[in-house]
């Protein structure tokens, strides 16, 4: 099962994985095909003329001709039933997963409604706390060895963090925040449930977040700053031909001095400069923020919206290579760089052509439709859960169940969320044949067609 | 050389000879690229049942394509016995 690619979104209802789909693909095509040589058969058949001096073999000929036709005729038909099973499956899997998945929303919205309501004092006093366990876990870091042991235990005891079940009741968690909020500060259930998303979407889990970081402030944890630029260098290039090298080109800020954000010009012959843009992930997960924009204030700060660190640093990087409102740019952006690159896409502030995110938080980020858009989240890692429901039903959405069906490592804490993973994902995905997957790739590859050159600049920047 | 009055149908029949070899390569075209492979999406009992289809549609294709080189095998036939006549 860890190798099953499962692809929704592209506004339909189905959900199945690559092979499914490619499958119900193929039998099309086969329909088609075989609908066309029933016909040419037909012809054939019919067009002999066979005269009265024809001898005995082509009489017979056209025996098996009219024999070809028939069989080649049910070809056609049983093409088209197995076609037709396969997508009535994806669909009706698709309407389970979208029937249980909303009455568990519901449900859950209310409980933590409920609960909010009727422990206001424990809700107000958990988040202290919890930022009070966070200052106690920062302080215990301090001690040598405290951090190597704690590190050990959660890396080895991460059973329960990679799994499709956590991630899932982590999902709803983060939905339904901003109700338990409103619950506890006395807001009666019906006008919670107006204000909620399944209402006006005045109150979301960006209310929340930004509760969280209101609150946190308060300790001087997830303030966010000015950015300015360190410094930025040319390096050798070559556009990305396939999902994995695409990720590949995502920054790791280990090799690359701590440039954060790599920014590809493509020069057009006659026609406006073209970019792709990479942004990397999480650097620090250090919550009070130091020089480090890509931190854990930017996670939290783009839970609310644009305007984190990492957000306005790439932006400032995007104006230092020449790219305008009108200039055609391409995201790429793994983890938390998936959701900055969501974020610009979504701000109607570029001219997106294109955006690809792998494990990032992007759920409840409005990526506008018109552009090719691919959303690769693993079902058993925590960070996409944090943006909560995938709302993006337009993109190309591919799902890996990493660890489902085998041994999961004790290297990493959360292992799924790790980048040779999604590597591995990305890998899986340019070997893949169902249309959705290789016309995303395509599209995605065509952006720097007729390129008369590349230059690549890498770019690194502090907070103030 | 044949005979006049077979000129027409000789015609025909070598234009028939050279449809059923072009449909024949569409046919094992359309079986070798198009066929899926047996699948691992669906186990159990719906598994069983999708793969018996695929199974069935595979035989017919196959028949579809005997049919088709039986019809090659007679047209051929038939075109080197106009040709025979004097």
């Amino acid at each position: 099962m860890s190798d099953d690619l499962v692809i929704s979104g592209s506004n339909s209802s189905a959900v199945a994985t690559d092979e499914l789909f490619s499958a119900a693909e193929r039998y099309a095509a086969m329909t088609t095909e075989a609908s066309l040589l029933t016909r040419y058969l037909s012809n054939l058949e019919h067009e002999a003329g066979l005269q009265n001096n024809a001898p005995y073999e082509a009489w017979q000929a056209r025996r098996s001709i009219a024999e070809a036709e028939a069989l080649i005729a049910d070809v056609e038909t049983r093409a088209r039933s197995l076609q037709g099973g396969l997508i009535s499956a994806a669909d009706g899997y698709g309407f389970v997963d979208r029937f249980i998945g909303a009455f568990v929303r519901s449900i859950a919205s209310d409980v933590a409604g409920v609960l909010g309501m009727f422990a206001p004092l424990n809700t107000l006093l958990s988040m202290p706390l919890i930022l009070a366990g966070g200052a106690v876990a920062g302080g215990i870091s301090t001690i040598p060895g405290a951090k190597e042991a704690a590190s050990r235990f959660m890396r080895e005891n991460n059973e329960l963090l990679t799994n499709p079940l956590t991630v899932t009741i982590e999902r709803e968690a983060t939905m339904v925040a901003d109700d338990a909020m409103m619950g506890a500060v006395g807001i009666p259930r019906p006008v919670a449930d107006l204000l909620g998303d399944e209402g006006l979407g005045i109150s979301n889990h960006a209310t929340a977040a930004s509760g969280v970081m209101t609150a946190g402030s308060i300790f001087g944890l997830f303030r966010e700053s000015p950015v300015h630029i360190v410094g930025s260098k040319p390096v050798v290039a070559a556009p990305p031909t396939g999902y994995q090298e695409r990720l590949g080109r995502v920054p790791d800020t280990d090799e690359t001095g701590g440039a954060q954000v790599v920014i590809d010009k493509y020069e057009m012959d006659g026609e406006p400069d073209r970019f792709e843009v990479y942004i990397a992930g999480t650097v620090t997960f250090n919550p009070i923020a130091a020089d480090e924009p890509f931190d854990m204030t930017t996670n939290m700060s783009n839970a609310v919206g644009p305007g984190s660190g990492a957000y306005e640093s790439v932006a400032e990087a995007m104006r230092l290579a020449g790219i305008d409102e009108n200039s055609p740019v391409q995201f790429t952006g793994y983890s938390q760089g998936g959701g900055t690159a969501a974020q610009l896409a979504a701000s109607g502030d570029y001219n997106t052509a294109g955006l690809a995110t792998f494990g990032g938080p992007t759920g409840q980020v409005a990526v506008p439709e018109g552009f090719t858009t691919v959303i690769v989240e693993h079902t058993d890692d925590l960070v996409p859960g944090l943006g909560g429901h995938q709302q993006n039903v337009h993109a190309v959405i591919v799902e890996r169940d990493v660890f489902g069906g085998r041994e999961i490592p004790t290297d990493y804490a959360v292992p799924a969320h790790h980048y040779e993973y999604y590597e591995e994902t990305a890998r899986l995905m340019d070997a893949a044949s169902s249309d959705a997957i290789t016309g995303s790739i395509d599209a995605l590859n065509k952006f720097g067609d007729g390129a008369v050159s590349v230059t690549s600049t890498q770019y690194r920047f502090e907070r103030d | 050389m044949a005979r006049p009055e077979d000129a027409a149908l000789l015609d025909a029949l070598e234009a028939q000879l050279r449809e059923l070899n072009y449909v024949q390569v569409r046919v094992e075209a359309m079986r070798l690229a198009l066929l899926p492979q047996p699948a691992s999406f669906w186990r159990g009992a719906a598994g069983r049942v999708y793969e018996l289809e695929r199974s069935a549609l595979a035989e017919v294709i196959a028949r579809g394509s005997s049919a088709l080189s039986a019809a090659t095998a007679l047209t051929s036939e038939a075109v080197e016995r106009v040709i025979a006549r004097v």
